[in-house]
């Protein structure tokens, strides 16, 4: 029974748990804990289930190597002599979104067991978090691009009370700019997406537009002298179309990145997000950015991918470069991890722009491996935050002699963030670089500049998670208010921290586990941009 | 001699076809002659017989139809025109069931007016002739400034005779425009007008002038930018039913005129700027309602720049135009109904309790927290976010809007799907206002009291606007069957 609708399990599972815990009395808090903990263990037990079910050897990039697919029709809108608009529920995995996932399984547990020292209105605070934990899932997961933004712009609702009730003092004025940050980006894409399916039919010929995302990848598809088709002669603001249409949906992907210069909202949503929200956001949610770059950006406009790949790339670079430099001279922890989050993301788009094949696969990895990093990351800045409501990281120094353990968990972060052999973020960036170069070298798209200053970014990195490390942790035990509780770290907390590090370093060492999953998909995913753009632009050229 | 007798003939036969509204008409005097009988008591009674009028006016407006026009050339009707009309009736009956204090439901002739209201919307779409449907659109106007002094507070009053004085000014350019039109082509009837304006007059400065002072009047029905200066006041000093009825009612009827106008005359083809006039007026509308409303402190005001705003987005789907641009434009009208009066319901339950001012909302949220979820389900709506219908209703009308661009790709289009998509970040601010008092903000002032009729009540809203994004097939298939044509 599950086996046949194992991700429309997986989607859904958390709404169910909503759903249980609406019949549980307000004041039982704990079993409201635990049906949250017990959803969210079945769920990383699904997870688990889907990618064993995963066959990582099927080859290419589209309809064809999608498995474990589930595919209906949902609505199904007559009008007049136009035709039909039909959406579909469409849900599948390949090997771009099977690790995130499994990122999602593994975030969503610990950011409950993270959670379970919440005491303010603790029903409402789960049951937004199982709903959160839904839509994350079920973006993650649709093939149908009106089911994708469903789940996209579904999700900022839950976000928005979670860090405006739950936050910090200035709750208010981040929650609103999160929203209206990522709405506006998932408004340019909506932009696009009517485009799209007014554009492209199910049938070639036909006249049942379609929203499914796969039908959008090939040039038949696309009615003969609709707005986005390749035939179309129109332009707007001298940009054509599909450029156009390329530049919105990046933009709107990158307010969700978060890319520089549109990321300012990210560190106030962090600085002022409970620590759970934050594990989420950027163990997660930043991470559906960089996704749709992959399943709608590129796939949907490959020839995009080597006009503007160029500014794809310096754009990556910017975020490397920028972020790391703000995050030098941040003053809260929380903040320097916000900034640090850009710049890695920065990698992302990077790795992604070189259209190599190592440069792809390392971009898939980062995503995953800054997923698990970060998440840690949050939880320790976390650990010192509920002990001390401050994150200011002048008013601490020497927290080893007082704090071994803590201080023992924050080094290897550190060290896993800053991109130490050994740690996944290594072989990530690591692979990012390779396939910039090689893209530098071999094709035309990237310069040799930019993984050059990637590379710089690395430096920089090390240099503010060490110069953190050194301030709050080596030196003279002090801390500003002696009244604060200075404990170690508690049973809870290890069950954070060693699972996530543990973790960071597992896959460091066997990198293959996570790229062997996606390997095949970004092989055919490559193939298909650099084929598929260059007919298309052969096309448009005309 | 004999061709008078065919005519009356004609017309006699015609009130076959317009059984509901005869219904309506004897139902209204039925409830003035009332009034005199049991003054003012029988409050009750009063509503239930208005109810079952309006029940039996919806069931007959399928028993003898015809499409196409009927009253020698007066009104026309189509299987379309008649659902919309059944839809107006539904409507009617949703502020029967509004709270209020007595004072207003013990008044007949607050019954009477709101059905002339509801009679004078059904005439306007289907008038056929524009002295027609200056009439019917009076009908309504006229009641609706009585309507907005009901409350009987100076502040209604100050309002009323603002709407009035407002009103009758537009009412004034709007006959102008008719006469000119008149002069041009000799008639009144819109066929003949679409004939004469097709064969000689394209372009004619005579004709433009004449159809702009014409939708001048227009737009002060619709509400719209820069003829809303009435709305903020009369929506705030109206009692709340009222003002959920005419934040809709007029609108809907006037929308659907202008579009068979729009339709059948052909006027974008003929007149120079139509469409790029109605894009300013959009756009303005859009950005005056929506930036105004940001500075709101008053439920209802808020509203009514939000229903401004609103109206921008609907006349996309008239700018749009096709079949694609007509049903978008009515699944729009009834999504929108949906959100107004269940918006307004929710105001006028908070107003039981003395609140209407945003402010007075916070923390209200914790001590009923089902009432401000579904509250907020009809705010997620207004703003166009999914999984609400509100969300559907701006895809179908901005795709409707693309695809009149395919057709004919005109830049001024893009720029308004651009900037009416974007738009809805920017009422976002202002909806999200109610919610975040309620739920995020603490400490309450004041009480709450909410009954499980209001609940139940805002329910059937809510449910309706999510079942309508899961299903909007539901609806659009049924305006798919119907045919807009006449």
């Amino acid at each position: 029974m599950i086996g046949d609708h194992l991700l429309t399990t997986l989607i859904f599972l958390p709404l169910l748990g909503a759903l249980v815990m609406l019949f549980v009395p307000t004041d039982k808090t704990i079993i409201i804990r635990f049906v949250a903990l017990g959803t969210m263990l079945l769920e990383l037990l699904l997870t688990l289930l889907a990618v064993s079910s995963f066959d990582s050897s099927v080859i290419g990039y589209g309809s064809e190597s999608l498995q474990l697919v589930e595919k209906m029709p949902w609505i199904d809108l007559s009008i007049g002599s136009f035709g039909s608009l039909l959406i579909q529920y469409f849900v599948a995995v390949d090997g771009l979104n099977i690790t995130l996932v499994l990122l999602s399984g593994i975030i969503l547990l610990i950011g409950v067991i993270s959670s379970w020292n919440i005491q303010k209105q603790v029903k409402g605070y789960f049951i937004l978090y199982m709903i959160l934990s839904t839509s994350i899932m079920g973006c993650f997961l649709a093939i149908d691009m009106f089911l994708f933004f469903l789940f996209f712009e579904f999700m900022l609702l839950p976000m928005y009370f979670l860090i405006g009730i739950w936050g910090g003092k200035k709750r208010a004025y981040a929650s609103i700019k999160f929203y209206i940050y990522t709405l506006v980006g998932s408004l340019l894409i909506l932009i696009v997406m009517i485009g799209l399916s007014l554009s492209v039919v199910e049938v070639p010929g036909g006249n049942i537009h379609t929203f499914n995302i796969m039908k959008m990848m090939s040039p038949e598809n696309y009615l003969s002298g609709s707005v986005l088709s390749l035939d179309y002669s129109g332009s707007f603001l001298g940009w054509d179309m599909r450029h156009l249409a390329f530049l919105l949906v990046f933009l709107g992907f990158a307010i969700k990145l978060p890319a520089v210069p549109v990321h300012t909202w990210l560190p106030d949503a962090h600085v002022e997000a409970p620590t759970p929200i934050s594990v989420i956001l950027a163990g997660v949610l930043l991470k559906i950015g960089g996704y749709g770059f992959y399943r709608i950006g590129y796939t949907i406009f490959p020839e995009a991918a080597q006009t503007m790949g160029w500014w794809i790339g310096l754009f990556g670079v910017i975020a490397i470069i920028y972020a790391a430099m703000i995050a030098l001279a941040q003053s809260n922890l929380k903040r320097l991890i916000a900034y640090s989050s850009v710049s890695h993301m920065g990698f992302v788009m990077l790795g992604m722009a070189s259209l190599t094949i190592e440069g792809n696969a390392g971009a898939i990895l980062q995503l995953f491996s800054h997923g698990i990093i970060s998440a840690l990351l949050f939880i320790l800045s976390g650990v010192l935050y509920d002990r001390t409501d401050n994150l200011r990281i002048a008013d601490y120094s020497g927290l080893a002699s007082k704090l071994p353990h803590f201080t023992v968990a924050m080094v290897i972060a550190f060290f896993a963030a800053l991109g130490l052999p050994g740690f996944s973020g290594f072989i990530a960036e690591f692979l990012i670089l390779a396939g910039a170069f090689d893209g530098a070298v071999h094709g035309s798209i990237l310069d040799h500049f930019m993984p050059v200053l990637g590379l710089l970014g690395l430096v920089l990195g090390a240099a503010y998670f060490l110069w953190t490390l050194q301030k709050m942790f080596f030196g003279q035990y002090w801390v500003r208010d002696k009244q604060w509780k200075m404990s170690d770290l508690s049973v809870r907390e290890y069950l954070m921290i060693v699972p996530l590090a543990l973790m960071a370093l597992l896959f460091g060492i066997f990198p293959g586990l996570i790229l062997d999953l996606s390997n095949q998909t970004v092989i055919g995913f490559v193939e298909f941009v650099q084929q598929q753009g260059d007919v298309n632009l052969s096309i448009l050229n005309k | 001699m004999n061709q008078v007798g065919t005519q009356i003939q004609q017309l006699i036969l015609g009130f076959s076809y317009l059984l509901s509204e005869v219904i309506i008409t004897v139902g209204a005097i039925l409830v003035l002659i009332m009034q005199l009988i049991v003054k003012e008591k029988g409050e009750l009674f009063k509503r239930l017989f208005t109810i079952a009028v309006l029940a039996v006016a919806a069931l007959s407006i399928g028993q003898q139809s015809i499409d196409g026009e009927f009253m020698i050339g007066l009104l026309w009707q189509s299987s379309l025109l008649r659902i919309i009309k059944a839809l107006f009736i539904g409507i009617a009956i949703v502020v029967f069931v509004f709270p209020n204090e007595k004072k207003l439901y013990n008044q007949g002739e607050y019954y009477f007016l709101i059905l002339m209201v509801l009679l004078g919307a059904m005439l306007v779409i289907q008038s056929a002739n524009f002295l027609v449907f200056y009439i019917a659109v009076e009908l309504v106007s006229i009641s609706s400034y009585v309507l907005v002094v009901f409350s009987f507070r100076p502040k209604g009053y100050e309002a009323g005779l603002k709407y009035l004085l407002f009103g009758a000014m537009s009412s004034g350019i709007m006959l102008y425009g008719m006469s000119l039109i008149y002069g041009l082509t000799g008639s009144l009837n819109i066929p003949d007008f679409s004939i004469a304006i097709i064969s000689q007059l394209s372009n004619s400065p005579w004709l433009v002038m004449a159809i702009v002072l014409f939708a001048i009047g227009l737009l002060f029905k619709l509400a719209m930018a820069p003829m809303h200066i009435w709305a903020p006041d009369a929506y705030e000093a109206g009692p709340t039913p009222v003002v959920g009825y005419i934040s809709v009612l007029p609108k809907a009827s006037v929308f659907i005129f202008a579009f068979a106008l729009v339709m059948y005359t052909g006027i974008p083809s003929v007149s120079w700027g139509w469409n790029q006039g109605l894009s300013v007026v959009a756009i303005t509308s859009m950005f005056i309602g929506n930036l105004a409303a940001l500075r709101q402190t008053n439920l209802k005001r808020l509203m009514a720049y939000s229903s401004i705003a609103h109206s921008g987005f609907i006349i996309v789907g008239l700018i749009a135009g096709g079949d694609f641009g007509i049903q978008s434009l009515v699944f729009y009208l009834v999504i929108y109904a949906l959100m107004n009066l269940g918006m307004f319901y929710f105001i006028a339950v908070l107003e039981q309790s003395g609140i209407n001012q945003i402010e007075d909302l916070s923390g209200l949220g914790k001590k009923n927290i089902g009432f401000s979820i579904l509250g907020l389900v009809i705010l997620i709506a207004l703003i166009g976010l999914p999984p609400t219908a509100g969300f559907t209703a701006k895809l179908l009308v901005f795709s409707a809007l693309w695809e009149s661009y395919t057709k004919n790709p005109e830049g001024y289009l893009m720029w308004l799907l651009g900037i009416g998509v974007l738009n809805s970040a920017l009422s976002l601010f202002y909806y999200l206002k109610i919610p975040y008092q309620m739920i995020i903000k603490e400490g309450s002032k004041k009480r709450l009291s909410v009954s499980r009729t209001n609940v139940a009540v805002l329910t059937f809203f809510s449910i309706l606007i999510l079942i309508f994004f899961f299903k909007p097939d539901l609806l659009l298939n049924i305006l798919n069957q119907t045919s807009f044509a006449f």
